[in-house]
């Protein structure tokens, strides 16, 4: 796949989907989806496709069609590129009785997810910021090194290498943990799992998670000090995190 | 028992972090997957002797690891330290290089089965490099074949796609196929005509985190075969098996003829040099390709090495080794057993690999290596281990007791097993 592809797979993926999280954390967020029942499709010529649905206060992500849909369409993924960068509109197709919802709710919540995502350096002394953000960089990075294992060239060759089973990583203090399942080299990112992870990569802070996935601090130091933790099936993190490695050139 | 801390290792670490990347870096370093979890590793050694090393915080360790290899006779053997003094009294870097690279030279080929002769350099990876050029220079070819998961050193070309500091150009000539898989091979070769200049692999498959595998029977009579048909230049990497298996080469073990055969590690007793030795067909090619380093004929590690072939045959190392390899693993794997684990003991057993498989995560292994090692014996969790000839019964002994107290430790940890 192409570098667009890819980008195109993680801004729909692994950054848009943090509306799911930012729904469920952020009091202003589930105010502006209070009492919605609509859902957005997002129709790229020759890229991914998803629905978000809005129901019962909740956003989820989801690879079905919702009720009372808006259907946007982008000519190509670049084109969905630039939307998210802020520098393209879609194209509605369906639902134009609930472009308000777009225009104003969603749009809102895409601003929110911008000021959790992009934070300077004042929003990050607040704990309460602090802990969505780093919630959300978690969720993006786990997400985008799906996207990347599965869509970008190295990536596959990367992927292929990493042994069948599932990576759980995870932020003690803060007890939220995400997953990795790898099958076959392919990859897919998921926020529960009955299945028993075969390798761990624990954080002990939300301070530390955040120092590694902000590329604030040597990753080694941290490993030696146990305030990062891995364990079990090693050569599933190693590969892993070469893929990691990655996800800033796209994000 | 009472389990060692690491105080002074740590304060060590610490500085050095500030000064060496990774703190301590490569196989030796903590983050490598090789001491899971840290706290339960020494970092730093302050001394070692015979089987046993002493870290910084004077704790005493029986040592498996036996520097990853170079330890075969022993840390500071007497012989082969002897030697080395002798020639540090007449000279080791010098403008010219000195009799003892030519004895050396001729005490391999006597050795090594195969060997017409011997070209010395530093480090493991320098010779499979070197290996890899005179096949190339040979032929005429630019592809190589490698096994999967095969360990040849970190030069570029051994590295695989999205490894970091790698460019696409540097592995674009390697080709791979799975260990023992003959067939895998022959189709690869039939694919390629007149394109590949080596297959390289070592002589069994030595994979982290997996079992250690033996070829299967044939296999490396067939490869053998298939090379020479085809003009494929056949290089062994016995860097890490090399004089623990055969003094004769680990291809005269398995029965057959490497052209090419890489030796280092156990090559002078931790004394720094690496050989490569070769079929007379390949003498001309290995002149052609211009290859050498500052240090590659210092004169000290050859004394060493000559003193370390002599010793290894006069106590006929392979046999000492295999026993007492096999008398540690069946108390290992027995001890193992009294507390309803599964210890499974693969690869040759001077350097056997060891894994509990009782859980797919291997979690409760890395528990288990942890233990033994705050215990004060030094085994790491993923890497095949090392036996060396200083090894006592007394030292046995002392291992399966801690091997004992370590399972009573995670067997706590995990009650299901009991």
């Amino acid at each position: 796949m192409s570098v667009s592809y890819t980008k195109a797979a993680i801004n729909l993926y692994a950054v848009l989907r943090n509306l799911e999280e930012l729904c469920r954390l952020d009091p202003q967020s589930m105010f502006l989806i209070r009492g919605k029942q609509l859902s957005i499709q997002f129709v790229i010529q020759g890229g991914p496709s998803a629905y978000l649905l809005f129901a019962e206060g909740t956003c989820k992500m989801s690879e079905t069609a919702g009720v009372r849909p808006i259907k946007l369409y982008f000519r190509s993924t670049e084109h969905f590129n630039r939307m998210i960068d802020g520098k393209a509109t879609p194209i509605p197709l369906q639902g134009f009785t609930r472009l308000s919802f777009l225009t104003k709710e969603f749009t809102a919540l895409t601003k929110r997810l911008e000021y959790y995502l992009k934070p300077s350096d004042e929003r990050l002394m607040e704990p309460e910021y602090f802990d969505i953000h780093t919630q959300l960089l978690l969720n993006t990075a786990a997400f985008a090194v799906a996207c990347i294992g599965n869509y970008d060239t190295v990536g596959q060759k990367i992927a292929q290498r990493i042994p069948d089973g599932v990576i759980s990583i995870s932020i003690q203090e803060s007890g939220q943990q995400v997953f990795l399942l790898c099958k076959n080299g392919v990859l897919k990112a998921m926020t529960s799992t009955s299945l028993t992870p075969r390798a761990y990569m624990i954080f002990d802070t939300i301070q530390a998670a955040n120092d590694v996935l902000s590329e604030k601090v040597n990753v080694h130091e941290l490993i030696v000090k146990e305030n990062l933790l891995l364990k079990g099936m090693l050569p599933m993190i190693q590969h892993m995190n070469d893929i990691l490695a990655k996800v800033p050139a796209f994000v | 028992m009472e389990t060692y801390t690491y105080a002074n290792s740590r304060k060590l670490f610490e500085r050095a972090m500030k000064v060496i990347p990774a703190g301590v870096y490569g196989h030796l370093g903590p983050v490598e997957g090789s001491m899971v979890p840290p706290s339960a590793f020494p970092f730093f050694s302050s001394h070692a002797e015979g089987a046993h090393l002493w870290d910084v915080d004077g704790n005493r360790f029986i040592d498996y690891m036996c520097a990853y290899g170079p330890n075969i006779l022993g840390y500071r053997d007497e012989d082969i330290d002897h030697a080395a003094r002798e020639q540090a009294k007449l000279s080791d870097c010098v403008t010219l290089p000195s009799a003892t690279m030519v004895e050396f030279a001729e005490q391999l080929v006597d050795t090594v089965d195969s060997a017409d002769w011997a070209f010395f350099a530093k480090n493991g990876g320098d010779v499979t490099s070197f290996a890899l050029m005179i096949a190339r220079a040979a032929t005429g070819r630019t592809k190589a074949v490698f096994v999967n998961k095969g360990y040849h050193g970190v030069a570029a070309w051994t590295k695989l796609p999205g490894n970091p500091g790698i460019a696409e150009a540097d592995i674009s000539n390697n080709l791979y196929v799975d260990w023992n898989n003959y067939q895998q091979l022959e189709e690869l070769v039939s694919r390629h005509p007149g394109q590949i200049a080596c297959f390289m692999a070592s002589p069994y498959f030595q994979g982290n985190f997996v079992d250690n595998e033996l070829p299967e029977a044939e296999y490396w009579s067939k490869v053998r075969a298939l090379c020479t048909k085809h003009g494929i230049v056949l290089v062994i990497d016995d860097v890490r098996c090399g004089f623990r298996l055969d003094l004769a080469g680990s291809d005269h073990y398995y029965g057959f003829k490497a052209d090419l055969i890489c030796f280092c590690k156990a090559l002078a007793n931790g004394y720094n040099v690496s050989a490569l030795c070769g079929i007379d067909a390949l003498k001309s090619a290995a002149s052609s390709v211009f290859y050498t380093g500052s240090y590659w004929f210092s004169a000290v590690p050859f004394a060493a090495g000559i003193a370390t072939l002599k010793k290894l045959k006069e106590i006929d190392a392979p046999k000492r080794l295999y026993e007492i390899g096999k008398k540690l693993t069946e108390g290992l794997v027995d001890v193992a057993r009294t507390h309803s684990f599964n210890l499974n003991i693969s690869g040759e057993l001077p350097m056997w690999y060891m894994r509990i498989t009782d859980d797919e995560s291997q979690i409760i292994h890395q528990e288990w290596i942890a233990a033994c090692v705050q215990r004060g014996v030094f085994f790491t969790n993923h890497h095949n281990h090392f036996i060396n000839a200083a090894l006592t019964d007394e030292d046995i002994l002392y291992t399966l007791n801690v091997a004992d107290d370590a399972f009573k430790a995670v067997r706590k940890l995990h009650p299901q097993f009991v």
